[in-house]
Parts: C-alpha cells; sequence; structure tokens
C-alpha cells in the first residue's frame, strides 16, 4: 500500500512503501530477520587469490582542449601571485584527463599483503597558492588524512562525509590539521575553503587501496588486484560518474583481472558528456 | 504502477495544501490520516543516490530490465529503511523509544520518553488538565512534523527553519562535532534566536520546554538514524539486520550516546584578559582588532573589512550551509525549501544569533559554528589551536564593540578595502 495523503506524509516526491508492521512488532519484541534489504550481497572469496594483476588505462578527452577558466581571486591578495583556474575539467597537452578517479565497486575483495605497510599511511592534502594540491585525491580510511597549509595566511577546510564526522578547522599559515575518516564513501567528498570559496578539492576514502586518480597525462595504475573478475567504479568531478562508455552505467564496469599485467587502454571520454 | 506521476501531483496539492491550510483552516491537523514521518528523500538523493533523480525509485514499465531491478532494490530499500526507522521511532501520533536508549538515571543517558509523549501526538489535554501535544501547538509551523525544517510556514523564512535530521546544531556551548547539552537547547527556546523567526518561549511552563527540548532531540536522534542508516543501505550498498541489535548497534545507540557526552564536553575558557577598567578594555579591542584584520584570521574574507558582513559580496561563488550547499539548480523546483544562500554575520548590527555574552561568542570563534562556513580556531581534535584563549578574547572584545564603532571614517587617504588589506599586509 502507498500512502501520500495529506502534508504530514511520508512521501515526498517519491511513493514510500508502508512499514513492514509485522516485523515492525518483531523488531520491537526483541525478534525480527536476520538480514534487511533485498540488494545481492557478493560473498567474499575464500581463500587467497588465484594471484596479482596491476591495471593500468589511460583516459583521454576527446573533442578539443577545453581552456581553464581564470577564476578571479583578488579577495585575498595572496592569492594573486599566481593564477588560480577553474579545475573541475583538466585536459593535457597530448589530450589526457586528470583527475578521474577509478576504484573497486566490489566490497570485500581481498587485499594484497603489501599494503599493509601504508595501511596507517599519513595523506597529505596541501592548501597550496589558493587552491588544493592535489586537487583530488583517494585514500584508506584507515589512513590518516594531513591537512597542510602552505600559503602565507589562514584556509579553512571545510569536509562533512554522509555519515561521518564534519572538519572545519581554521588552518593558519604553516600549521596542519590531521583527519580521521571513519566511513568509506562511494564517491569523493567535497572540501572546501569558505575563506577563499573557489577552493574545491575531492577527497574519496575507501575501505580498500585500490583506487587511483589519473594523472596529467590521463594514465592510472592500481596495483597488485587480486585475480578475478571485480567491478570498478569511474568518477570525474564535472560529471560525477563517468560513463565513458556506453555500457558503462552508471559509471560501473566490471573486468576480469589477470595475474600480471592488464590494460584497459585508452578511454576516450566524449566532450558530450560534458554539456549538461 | 504509475506510481510517478500521481506522487507527483498529489505532492503539488499537498504543497498548496499547505499554504491554503494555513490562512484558512489549522494546518495539516485537519487530516484524516493520522501524520507520518516524511522520509529523508532529500539527503537520500542529493547524496547516497547521487543521481539527484527521483526517477530512481519509479518503476515505469519501459525500462530495460537491469535497470528496473536496481530500481526495485532501490524500492526495497526504502521499505527497509521505513520499517527499521517506524520500529525505533514509532510515529507521530504514537512516538516509540526502544527500552535500550530510554533515559537511564544511572549512565545519564538516554531519551525521556515521559517527556517525548507530553510533547508529541495532537494538541489537547489528558485527564488532569496536562497540556499535550506542545511540539504541534508551538514548533510544527516552521520545524515540520518531522523536524525537518520544512513547516508551512518556512519557504517563507530567512533562514529557513532548523532541520533537525542532520543532529547538527549551530548555537551551542561545546566542541565542534559535540552535540548540543540539555541546556542549550533550553537557552534557545527561552532566549530564541535574534535575528531570525525563532521565538522565545520563555512563557511556556518549565515542565513543557523540558518536554519540548527532549521533542527536539527525539526528532533529532530519529532523524540522524534515519539518515544514517540510508547511507549504509544506499551509499555504502550495506545490509542492515532488522533487529534491535541491528538498529542499536550500528546506528542508533552511537547518537544517543553522542548526546549523553555533549554533557560533558562543555567549553569552558580560561585566560580572559583582565578587562574592569575602560583603558584595559581598550587595550584588549585593539588588539582584537590587529587579529580580525590579521592574515591568520582571515574575518574580513566573510565579514567584511567593516564588519558588515559584505566580505563575500561580489564573488562568483556564494556562500551556504551544509542544509542548501548540495542543492543544484535542477532541484529547485523539486525540495519543498529552495536553495538559501548565507549571509555571514554583519558584525556592527549588535545582534547575535547564538547568544551576546562574551562568553557565546568566544565559543562560536573558537569551536565555529557547524554547518556553516565559519570555522573553529581553537584547538580540534587533529588539530592544534590557531589561536590561543587570550586572542580568542581580544576578539570577543573587538567584535563587541563593533556596532559602537564608526564605520564611516575610512582612513586618510583609503578606503576600507584597501586600508583593511595593507593592514593584512
Amino acid at each position: 500500500m502507498v500512502s501520500l495523503a495529506g502534508c504530514g506524509s511520508r512521501a515526498v516526491l517519491v511513493a514510500i512503501p508502508e512499514p513492514d508492521q509485522e516485523l515492525v512488532k518483531a523488531i520491537r519484541a526483541g525478534g525480527g530477520e536476520a538480514a534487511a534489504g533485498e540488494q545481492a550481497t557478493e560473498a567474499a572469496p575464500s581463500g587467497e587469490p588465484a594471484g596479482w594483476g596491476n591495471l593500468t588505462g589511460k583516459f583521454v578527452f576527446e573533442g578539443g582542449r577545453p581552456e581553464q577558466q581564470t577564476i578571479d581571486a583578488s579577495k585575498d591578495p595572496i592569492c594573486t601571485q599566481h593564477p588560480v583556474l577553474n579545475e573541475s575539467i583538466v585536459v593535457g597537452d597530448d589530450g589526457g584527463l586528470k583527475d578521474v578517479v577509478i576504484y573497486l565497486a566490489t566490497k570485500k575483495a581481498p587485499v594484497n599483503p603489501e599494503y599493509e605497510a601504508t595501511a596507517d599511511a599519513k595523506v597529505v592534502l596541501d592548501n597550496k597558492f589558493c587552491r588544493f594540491e592535489p586537487h583530488v585525491l583517494a585514500m584508506r580510511v584507515s589512513q590518516t588524512l594531513e591537512i597542510h597549509n602552505s600559503d602565507p595566511a589562514s584556509h579553512n577546510s571545510s569536509i562533512s562525509p554522509f555519515g561521518d564526522a564534519n572538519f572545519n578547522p581554521l588552518i593558519g599559515a604553516g600549521q596542519q590539521a590531521d583527519h580521521q575518516f571513519t566511513k568509506s564513501q562511494n564517491v569523493p567528498v567535497l572540501v572546501t575553503c569558505n575563506i577563499h570559496p573557489w577552493m574545491r578539492g575531492y577527497v574519496l576514502p575507501r575501505d580498500n587501496p585500490y583506487a587511483a586518480v589519473s594523472g596529467d597525462d590521463g594514465s592510472f595504475e592500481i596495483k597488485d588486484l587480486p585475480a578475478g573478475t571485480w567491478e570498478f567504479q569511474v568518477w570525474q568531478e564535472a560529471v560525477g560518474s563517468l560513463a565513458a562508455k556506453p555500457e558503462w552505467k552508471k559509471g560501473k564496469f566490471k573486468l576480469e583481472i589477470k595475474p600480471g599485467d592488464n590494460d584497459l587502454g585508452v578511454v576516450q571520454v566524449s566532450s558530450s558528456l560534458f554539456k549538461k | 504502477m504509475t506510481i510517478a506521476a500521481r506522487s507527483d501531483r498529489r505532492l503539488a496539492t499537498c504543497a498548496l495544501l499547505a499554504l491554503g491550510a494555513m490562512a484558512i483552516a489549522g494546518g495539516c491537523s485537519t487530516q484524516v490520516d493520522p501524520p507520518q514521518f516524511r522520509m529523508n528523500m532529500q539527503d537520500i538523493l542529493q547524496e547516497a543516490v547521487e543521481s539527484h533523480s527521483p526517477d530512481e525509485f519509479r518503476v515505469v514499465g519501459n525500462e530495460e530490465e537491469s535497470d528496473k531491478e536496481d530500481k526495485l532494490a532501490n524500492i526495497a530499500k526504502l521499505e527497509t529503511l521505513t520499517t527499521l526507522t517506524v520500529a525505533a521511532f514509532g510515529e507521530p501520533n504514537e512516538p516509540y523509544l526502544l527500552p535500550e536508549v530510554r533515559w537511564n538515571a544511572e549512565e545519564k543517558k538516554g531519551l525521556d520518553f515521559k517527556k517525548i509523549t507530553m510533547a508529541a501526538g495532537p494538541t489537547g489535554g489528558d485527564d488532569a488538565k496536562k497540556q499535550l501535544g506542545l511540539f504541534r501547538q508551538h514548533c510544527v509551523h516552521c520545524h515540520g512534523v518531522t523536524g525537518d525544517g520544512a513547516g508551512p510556514t518556512a519557504a517563507f523564512l530567512n533562514p529557513h527553519p532548523r532541520d533537525y535530521r542532520r543532529g547538527t546544531f549551530k548555537f551551542k556551548s561545546t566542541g565542534f562535532n559535540d552535540k548540543p547539552t540539555t541546556a542549550d537547547l533550553k537557552r534557545t527556546l527561552i532566549d530564541g534566536i535574534p535575528g531570525t523567526a525563532m521565538p522565545s518561549f520563555a512563557l511556556l511552563p518549565a515542565d513543557q520546554i523540558e518536554a519540548l527540548v527532549e521533542y527536539v532531540k527525539y526528532l533529532s536522534i530519529r532523524g540522524e538514524t534515519e539518515r544514517n542508516m540510508a547511507g549504509a543501505l544506499f551509499l555504502q550498498d550495506e545490509e542492515i539486520e532488522a533487529t534491535r541489535a541491528g538498529i542499536l548497534e550500528g546506528y542508533l545507540q552511537p547518537i544517543v550516546d553522542q548526546w549523553a557526552a555533549a554533557e560533558e564536553a562543555v567549553v569552558r575558557p580560561t585566560e580572559r584578559p583582565e578587562t574592569s577598567t575602560p583603558e584595559e578594555l581598550a587595550s584588549s579591542i585593539e588588539e582584537g582588532r590587529k587579529l580580525f584584520f590579521n592574515k591568520d584570521a582571515q574575518c574580513t574574507k566573510c565579514h567584511g573589512p567593516t564588519g558588515l558582513g559584505d566580505g563575500n559580496d561580489g564573488m562568483a561563488e556564494k556562500l551556504y550551509d551544509v542544509w542548501n550547499e548540495k542543492k543544484t539548480a535542477d532541484d529547485l523546483a523539486r525540495w519543498l525549501l529552495p536553495k538559501q544562500e548565507l549571509r555571514p554575520r554583519n558584525l556592527r548590527m549588535g545582534i547575535y544569533r547564538g547568544g551576546g555574552r562574551p562568553l557565546d561568542i568566544y565559543r562560536r570563534i573558537h569551536a565555529g559554528i557547524p554547518g556553516t562556513p565559519m570555522p573553529g580556531a581553537g584547538p580540534q581534535p587533529g588539530k592544534k589551536e590557531t589561536f590561543t584563549p587570550e586572542q580568542i578574547w581580544h576578539l570577543v572584545d573587538y567584535v563587541r564593540s563593533l556596532p559602537y564603532e564608526n564605520a564611516s571614517e575610512p582612513a586618510e587617504g583609503q578606503t576600507h578595502v584597501a586600508a583593511a588589506h595593507s593592514l593584512s599586509n
């Protein structure tokens, strides 16, 4: 049954199913069901994978190199020493699309022991020349995000990840603030500085280390993936989920990782994806 | 199913009803059906599903099989979410609390269910002529049945009424990520929030204020639990065990614990400089003025060189709070409340939303204002202080002097902006 009547209704825009009253009673009585929700969960593969493979590839922007707009940063004299550019789409000289994030969407994949050494490493996000360096970064939840400030004046770095603690310290020149995420996110989290409101950075905290951000030439590498067929997610700031190929629905695709090197090849990203 | 089209039309009707009802009848209480808590679709769509499109929850019949499966899975998640939330919190007319989160005097933790029942439900009285339904009598017009800040009058207000469901409160005595204390919420009810539509409820008897505070906590905990469970279901693609333990352990109990911990997290500043003589006060104000224009404080970037709150004016990028920042232009017609820009406080008005005592302003600068661009200058977990308590006190003294400072006499041969820049270099 769907109830949509009246102002005090559960429904906003979407018809909300009625609660399962039997289950409500059972939960209150201390019973209930072992697991709710009908989403298919993929069982964690048992034992060691058949080997480890690296995934490489390169994102190339098709359809002319878009010009990065210069941002008026004259609000703060310290920001006028270097040009501040809009970094939502950054294409290199050879057409490489920078700052595309590609990461393992499958949960509970085995993790190569090589990654243990860096499980609690520091990952640095610097405020430099009134922009975030790097503009986009991926890290593990177990790692610590160190926000530095290399500029001669204060920045604030505001993060509000879904379902996780918020953070918004004022970071003086040369100071740093450490932040610990407690939850993995499925899309990169926005980092802003409100003193310089053009500043936007993205941090993707994940439970596993299998995430990479494409470099200046659009290329990326994810090392030591477990062999097997996994689902990957691709994200880009200006469009969100990046469906670079027609079959990549919502930016997701499945790929078999074989032991050794695996190459996704050149992925053409059409400029038409960016026209909204 | 053709829920889609019907849903939109009903929604439009509901919005009209809400507006019309204000002028004509007594609002939503005239509905025959008992009211329900409204699901937090805004956050689910904006953040968890990412697509911003309600179509993710509508099976129209002509979609591909895999899309249909995704949509059905999404709808199933909504049912899970409703069931779990109703199991833990009940409905507006029949509030409920799991025994584990009811008030425990020994541990000083949990919600007082008696107070909640006094504030919940339809307006009226019991046999002993005790006033009931307090929230719907005093609060619902702005804050809505769900405490989502989207009551019938909300669209006409700036700022919009607080949406409690994030568990984020701006004006409190505790640290940045802490909940407010009971005393903080009580104070907001008694004093109101100057400069906003939030009035003072000082005339209500003490037991009614306490009942309302408890109910605001209940709505906030309900909203945050629902939001976090939505995050787990949609964002993390996790399963939630539909048992008491499943709701409590991962979601409800940690939030209740945070509310209890807030009582011990009050910021109590020290090192207040001596300002009992006019000379001492003037010297502290002067120190504060230097800090205000200092590049380490960056106050002027939002509050403006003269403190008028115009420091970000003219910038292409406007300022928003967390309740508004994720709304996109496409969303404008969809949400019940339009996207609202945030104005930095005009410090020359002498109106302070979080209270005008030096201590209140100290806490705003020390911890920042959660949910807004205002950062915290004091120490936070993971970060050393940017300013010492003494420096913050100087800033407090300067900020409090601003309404009395002449803003119309720029330094000789300079505009104020130029003056501020020369001071900050």
